[in-house]
């Protein structure tokens, strides 16, 4: 019953991480249609800057705000010198460049770093003791963090003028130059969103794995691309419940067989949506997550 | 005349293509303030290139594109719109994940002011928006998609409007409606209409003017009367016209 619980509230903490990563790479992917195997460095990055700057004496808040701020520019600077030259050659050119990108970033980190493992800053915190049931405060707090980001990405989509214009360059790009709007400029505010959602991903994820490697966030993409597949790649809600099966099934397989199979399950996945449903749980017909309160006819 | 002695829309020597492919060669054209033209054409004639030419949505390679008097040739679309011309592709011309009212609400993205009356007015010129207003468009019928099209075209005022075969792929039904709506739009809003479309019988009942679009250039233009005289017109697209036996081009 205790590990069953624990496993529960490990695998929404796990889940939510995964959820913020992968709610990250679709907006950006969305918009600039392609597989960007360079946004698990950008974890890494935000977590290597938030373990510096508390090292230097700054607290994690702080610290992680300012290595979110970092990560952000990052990535805009690596998207305007590496990806946006190459945008009007299809997704390929742009797919192997960003894997470059993942070398060269993570191999920036190995230099400044080593490869030996740093402790997160996470803070040490005692459970909680609900009736004899221990729950882990740290994981509580990283799932509730992350579901203040997914309320913050709905909000932004949903209900501003400036999510809906993301919304309406991701799903045809050529008619909203149409209308009017600058796609370029909406291009560069998803790189941004995205970047700082990368941001938050990455402290999440040093404070919930304790321990980062220049590889982390590397590795950590697996997962995430197994989350956005099962939600059906570009779709932020399909990515957000995605994500929270991936983490579920991660934990209770750590928790119940082994933390070996961690990425054979990830792997087991995609394998299986990619046969059975290339469009993802949520992809094609069921596409829009709000459904429509109009109703068909 | 049907021309206004200041055409809304004046385009002059247009040339466009694909990479080493030109597709037009020269056409020139005019559009009146108000006015309903016809652009008209065998497959591959270039009618689709023309319109993205004048939307910008492909840049043009040589020529002009005056509208009301400033050459806006060679300027990136979303300003092109932004001066009062409107184009709506044949496919492609919703977006399919955004409701109905958002698609409109994306239309008037530039210009916020007045987003609201303009919306209201869309939806009493087709209540059908109205009343899928929260729908995703993407699930719509395709006549309802064309009125989505319409609305959003709509919404930055324009004072001309470029359409391609908005009834094309639809029932003779729902043809009919669409071109309904065009003249609807036409005559409550004022606003001119550059049309492309295939069904050359059903077209020249609702515009007064025409051009007829051959390899790249314009082979005739004229009123309605004189093309439905012309024997090219009357032997290429005419053929089951009640006026005239049918005859093979």
């Amino acid at each position: 019953m205790d590990v069953l619980f624990q496993t529960l509230v490990y695998g929404f903490a796990t889940g939510g991480v995964i959820a913020v990563a992968a709610v990250g790479l679709t907006l950006s992917f969305g918009v600039t249609g392609f597989i960007n195997f360079g946004y698990g460095e950008l974890l890494t990055v935000a977590a290597y800057t938030t373990y510096v700057l508390t090292e230097a004496g700054l607290g994690l808040l702080p610290a992680a705000a300012a290595g979110t701020a970092i990560t952000s520019a990052v990535a805009v600077g690596v998207a305007r010198t590496c990806y946006q030259p190459l945008a009007s050659r299809g997704p390929l050119p742009l797919l192997i460049t960003s894997i470059g990108v993942a070398f060269v970033l993570q191999n920036l980190v190995r230099i400044g770093f080593g490869g030996e493992p740093r402790g997160f800053p996470a803070p040490t915190w005692t459970p909680w003791q609900l009736g004899g049931v221990f729950i882990p405060k740290l994981q509580t707090v990283i799932f509730l963090v992350a579901g203040v980001c997914m309320l913050g990405v709905h909000l932004l989509l949903r209900h501003t003028l400036l999510g809906r214009t993301m919304r309406a360059a991701a799903s045809n790009e050529d008619l909203a130059r149409l209308s009017g709007l600058d796609t370029r400029r909406i291009v560069l505010v998803t790189w941004v969103a995205s970047s700082l959602i990368a941001g938050l991903g990455g402290v999440l994820l040093g404070a919930s794995q304790g321990d980062i490697t220049p590889s982390v966030g590397f590795e950590f993409l697996l997962l995430v691309f197994a989350a956005a597949l099962l939600g059906g790649i570009g779709q932020p809600y399909g990515a957000m419940l995605g994500a929270l099966l991936i983490g579920l099934g991660v934990e209770f397989g750590a928790a119940y067989v082994s933390a070996n199979y961690n990425y054979a399950l990830a792997f087991g996945v995609i394998v299986l949506v990619l046969l059975a449903r290339p469009g993802g749980l949520f992809g094609r017909g069921g596409g829009n997550a709000v459904p429509s309160e109009g109703g068909t006819p | 005349m049907g021309v206004a002695k200041q055409p809304l829309l004046e385009v002059a020597e247009l040339e466009a293509g694909y990479g080493d492919l030109r597709i037009l060669r020269g056409v020139s054209l005019a559009v009146g303030r108000g006015e309903r033209v016809l652009v008209f054409g065998p497959n591959g004639s270039g009618k689709s290139t023309l319109l993205k030419a004048i939307s910008g949505i492909l840049r043009p390679s040589a020529g002009s594109v005056r509208l009301a008097g400033s050459d806006v040739a060679g300027r990136p679309a979303h300003r092109i719109v932004r001066s009062g011309l409107s184009y709506v592709p044949q496919t492609g011309n919703i977006f399919p994940d955004l409701t109905v009212e958002e698609n409109l609400e994306v239309g008037a993205a530039t210009a916020r002011r007045g987003y609201r009356e303009r919306r209201d007015a869309a939806m009493d010129l087709f209540p059908t928006l109205a009343e899928r207003r929260r729908q995703v468009a993407g699930t719509l019928s395709g006549g309802e998609r064309q009125l989505v099209a319409l609305g959003r075209a709509l919404m930055l005022d324009p004072g001309v409007l470029l359409l391609d075969e908005p009834a094309a792929a639809l029932s003779a039904a729902m043809a009919e409606q669409v071109f309904d709506h065009v003249l609807t739009v036409n005559r409550e809003r004022g606003v001119a209409i550059l049309l492309v479309e295939q069904n050359v019988l059903k077209a020249l009942e609702i515009v007064q003017r025409g051009y007829l679009l051959e390899t790249g250039t314009v082979r005739l233009a004229g009123p309605v009367g004189e093309l439905r005289a012309s024997e090219a017109v009357r032997g290429a697209y005419l053929g089951s016209s009640p006026d005239g036996p049918p005859t093979t081009p």
